[in-house]
């Protein structure tokens, strides 16, 4: 099989598994005890409205057309309508989506770089003094509820030290007196593209301590799978034939066996990614961040469907997508793979 | 004349959480300059351990408690790691049992080449490169620079074995260690396989120290053999010697239990008994259990090397009225 | 050796001996021993706190004292106390889950896995590969949000979430241990295949998911602890860590503690179960058992 029918293959399988999702989640919602024809009439609709709005809304339809013609619309991109704001859905989605990622890319990049070098020496002096604190730390970062970790920074950063701000992404002298201009929705990004000094400077302090909190885990998670991959690796004969050959240790252990260590790592780190996605989500109601959990909690306590389930749905093939992507980077990567 | 490599009294200890395991007791061989020394054994008898410790590759829980290793004419054993760095793959290389596990699998044959002969040859990329491919030649592998770009897995294990060959050889090494390099190997690649050891020794007049467990591969690849028991040496002696007339009841035996068409038709020999738990070994020689010719001194201590004849070496009671004892 | 003897007694032989060397490993790793005395201690106040425990209050808000360590909250409810009853809330919580995921999963994956490249294989992997493409938080807001916001129904949404894992590691080792020769054996001494798998196959593949389930155990009270957070879960006056905290949130500034030491307790409870599971890893991996040296 070559690489482009296992990719066709895989591709296929995805599809057919977010089918299955947006077909839970589309009779879920169906089951929710809410009015949504009345929210969407507004405020104390009459009987009238709110007939129109289910007219409109297609509630009136049996269950089955209702599905049919939610999954061509989900085709054709079209995710609804928020009942409540009435614009749509995808839309919304796609305005909130560069706050998420720019939290968990960020929280993500200092998760790799700090855990990688800390898995890689745990591994070499294993069992160690040091090995015993990484190993700790990091299965500290693996247990702290992320919620909570965020309200304490809060209190220590904010409340007691003073020097962070506490909420959102912006102070409200920039958005008043140094406005970002919106290209690509990243506020670090955009700042930089415009030139815009102070701007940059205010988005990066308050991108640091959601960030930070939200690199916990997946800091946590990489040093003890690094850790994990490297003593397996340590532990080979090519490795042992390697030093039996005169190679210095040094690239031995930062040449071949982390490079021999990452692969399998790959894929429970990227998983981790997509799992950062949902934490982005408790992170974004504490600190105020205005990105795809911060929506997606607002309707949860409007109950408004069409979001909900246009978010899930969202994050689901978001999370497909990247699964696929890892396992076909990983056959890329690893020349053992057979497809 | 002086050694190449001069081992004596190696005592070696593990360190595990069922206890000590006591895998070398007091080990003493040399090897002669452009000489093949067998060292032949039972699995797990010591002889791949030794090798590690002379080459000091053993894990961290080893502990080497007593004994000195002295290669041209230097303790290897005060060495420091870096030292040993300069020394391993250059002065002395080893190649191992497994090559399909030997070569790293996500590197391509060049990266491992080259890397290793840039390690101790002060020579641009591009010599090392060209070196390689004239040493993947000279191992007898066809189309060298196609096989450059492989990986591991996508080779026999013939040929695998050959590439491990040629990096060990790559710097010229004067000791060679061969830990059985053919055991994992079909009868017909082993037969090229030694052959092109034997080939390699001859150009490089490099000594090889060859490890194995079959006696066939002695008889053809060695000059003196060494055979060992449960982490003792229990003789050594040059071949033809050793053959003819075996003194110590291990290897009489070892050589009695070989199947040969003579003996068609009869019950195999076997030694009675089990090999030793290194955790708990005999008091005294470690063979004492097994050994059909037991006395009572046998139990007590280790029995002290008796030099019989010119070159011929055996630790046991039996020979205690022989010759001078071996210094 | 005899003939006779079961080939699955000659494993409990086995086991028995394993068993005294994982106890000596365990009892030889610091932090080991550390997670199993806070995890006693949690047993015990979860079971003897609801029993013993006065009801104390005092004024609303107070900041942690001698008579009130943890403060109170804004009932004047003790918050030591409910931080303690909490306890078995959680623990309940953590084992329950974890039950439930193992109950659905590990007969699935061990037949996936027995039956590995079959239509049973197939279609088992296919429907677990639907439920793991879901964000396990996702997949819990969303059934909390249909079936009503409470404790059960978060912990349900959980174990829904998470059986597919335990299928997958099941699958996988009951994949591996097909080709063991022990197996083949078996076969060959004419055992019916259901009693392979069931017999033989599953409890050598215990040694995983024993590590997986107990850290998971932690992070089944981390999950549900922040449903709780997100008001998707235990609701007042439930003393739920997650909860507390959620209520603690918005006195921030003027009442630390509110917040503070339920979230500590969710900290220190997971971290002792995840470094117990480290512990068992350990201790049931025979190769890493070279002892060494502390520097």
């Amino acid at each position: 099989m070559g690489l482009l029918t296992y990719t066709s293959k895989r591709i296929i399988l995805s599809a057919l598994v977010i089918l299955g999702t947006i077909s839970i989640t589309f009779f879920l919602s169906r089951v929710i005890p809410s009015n949504p024809a009345a929210l969407w009439a507004g405020q104390h609709p009459t009987i009238e409205q709110v007939k129109k709005a289910s007219e409109m809304l297609g509630l009136d339809k049996p269950l089955y057309v209702q599905y049919f013609s939610y999954v061509t619309n989900l085709m054709q991109g079209d995710l609804g309508v928020s009942v409540r704001f009435k614009r749509s859905v995808l839309w919304d989605i796609l305005y909130r989506l560069p706050a998420t990622l720019e939290l968990v890319i960020t929280s993500f990049i200092i998760a790799l770089a700090l855990g990688i070098p800390l898995g890689v020496i745990s591994a070499v002096k294993e069992n160690k003094l040091v090995d015993h604190l990484t190993r700790t730390v990091s299965i500290a970062g693996a247990s702290i509820p992320v919620f909570w970790l965020g309200i304490v920074f809060k209190i220590i950063f904010f409340g007691t030290l003073g020097i962070l701000p506490l909420t959102g992404r912006l102070s409200i002298e920039t958005t008043l007196y140094n406005p970002i201009t919106r290209i690509t929705g990243f506020h670090l990004i955009d700042s930089l593209l415009t030139g815009n000094g102070p701007a940059f400077i205010d988005a990066l302090a308050h991108l640091v301590l959601p960030a930070v909190t939200l690199a916990a885990y997946p800091l946590g998670l990489c040093t003890r799978m690094v850790r994990a991959t490297m003593i397996e690796v340590l532990r080979e004969n090519y490795i042992r034939a390697a030093r039996a050959s005169g190679v210095s240790e040094n690239t031995i252990i930062f040449r071949y066996a982390l490079k021999n260590a990452i692969v399998p790592a790959f894929t429970a780190i990227g998983l981790s990614f997509a799992y950062s996605i949902t934490g982005a989500f408790l992170i974004e109601s504490i600190f105020d961040w205005k990105g795809l959990g911060w929506y997606l909690t607002y309707a949860l306590s409007a109950i408004d469907y069409p979001v909900i389930v246009g978010v899930t749905i969202f994050v689901c093939i978001f999370y497909v997508t990247i699964n696929l992507f890892l396992d076909i980077l990983q056959t890329v990567v690893d020349p053992r793979v057979k497809y | 004349m002086k050694p190449l490599l001069s081992v004596r009294n190696l005592v070696l200890h593990f360190d595990t959480y069922y206890g000590t395991v006591k895998a070398l007791e007091g080990v003493s061989f040399d090897v002669q300059k452009e000489e093949v020394f067998g060292l032949v054994g039972e699995t797990g008898c010591g002889k791949t351990v030794t090798s590690l410790t002379v080459i000091k590759l053993l894990p961290e829980n080893a502990m080497i408690a007593d004994g000195e290793v002295v290669f041209k004419g230097e303790s290897l054993l005060d060495k420091s790691e870096n030292e040993m760095r300069d020394i391993r793959g250059k002065e002395i290389s080893m190649i191992f049992q497994d090559p399909s596990t030997s070569l790293n699998p996500i590197f391509k044959i060049k990266d491992q080449l080259v890397r290793v002969i840039l390690t101790h040859q002060k020579i641009s990329k591009q010599e090392a490169y060209k070196k390689g491919v004239d040493l993947l030649k000279s191992v007898g592998l066809p189309d060298p620079e196609r096989l450059m770009n492989f990986y591991p897995f996508e080779l026999s294990g013939g040929m695998q074995q050959r590439i491990m060959i040629a990096i060990a050889v790559s710097s010229n090494p004067d000791l060679l260690i061969a830990d059985e390099p053919t055991s994992n190997l079909d009868v017909t690649i082993q037969a090229q396989i030694l052959d092109l050891l034997k080939k390699c020794r001859e150009e490089t007049k490099a000594s090889v120290l060859f490890i194995t467990h079959d006696f066939g591969i002695v008889t053809e690849m060695c000059d003196r053999v060494g055979v060992m028991y449960a982490g003792n040496m229990a003789e050594i002696a040059p071949l033809r010697e050793l053959l003819t007339n075996p003194l110590h009841p291990y290897t009489k035996a070892l050589l009695l239990s070989i199947p040969t068409p003579s003996k068609r038709g009869k019950k195999l020999h076997v030694i009675n008994g089990m090999v030793p738990d290194l955790l708990k070994p005999p008091t005294g020689c470690r063979f004492h259990p097994r050994c059909p010719h037991t006395m009572d001194i046998c139990k007590t201590k280790p029995p002290p090397v008796t030099k019989v004849g010119k070159d011929h070496l055996v630790s046991c009671y039996l020979m205690e009225n022989g010759d001078t004892k071996f210094e | 050796m005899t003939s006779q003897t079961p080939v699955s007694r000659l494993m409990g032989k086995r086991r028995f001996g394993e068993a005294k060397i994982i106890v000596h490993v365990l009892r030889s790793d610091p932090l080991s021993i550390f997670a199993l005395a806070v995890i006693v201690l949690l047993v015990f106040t979860a079971i003897f706190t609801p029993i013993v425990a006065p009801s104390k209050t005092g004024s609303i808000f107070l900041p942690p004292s001698l008579s009130h360590p943890f403060g109170t909250d804004g009932l004047g409810r003790d918050l030591f106390i409910r931080v303690l009853l909490g306890a078995r809330i959680s623990l309940m919580v953590g084992i329950l889950v974890v039950a439930l995921s193992l109950l659905i999963g590990c007969p699935l994956g061990v037949i996936a896995g027995y039956f590995r490249g079959t239509m049973v294989d197939e279609a088992i992997m296919r429907i677990t590969d639907m439920f793991l493409a879901l964000p396990p938080l996702l997949l819990a807001i969303a059934i909390a949000a249909t079936l009503g916001y409470s404790l059960t129904n978060a912990m349900i949404a959980v174990a829904i979430s998470w059986w597919p894992w335990y299928t997958r590691l099941m699958r996988a080792q009951a994949a591996s241990l097909r080709e063991r020769p022990f197996v083949e054996a078996a076969k060959g001494l004419g055992v019916g295949e259901i009693k392979i798998v069931f017999r033989h196959i599953l409890p050598n593949s215990l040694a995983p998911i024993i590590v997986q389930a107990t850290m998971d155990i932690g992070s089944a009270i981390l999950l549900t602890s922040g449903l709780s957070f997100l008001g998707l879960g235990a609701q007042p006056p439930t003393p739920e860590w997650g909860l507390m905290v959620s209520r603690g949130r918005s006195y921030l500034g003027s009442f630390w503690w509110y917040a503070t030491f339920p979230g500590l307790a969710i900290f220190v409870t997971v971290m002792a179960f995840n470094l117990l599971g480290d512990g068992l890893r350990k201790a049931l991996d025979p190769r890493l058992r070279i002892k060494r040296r502390l520097f």
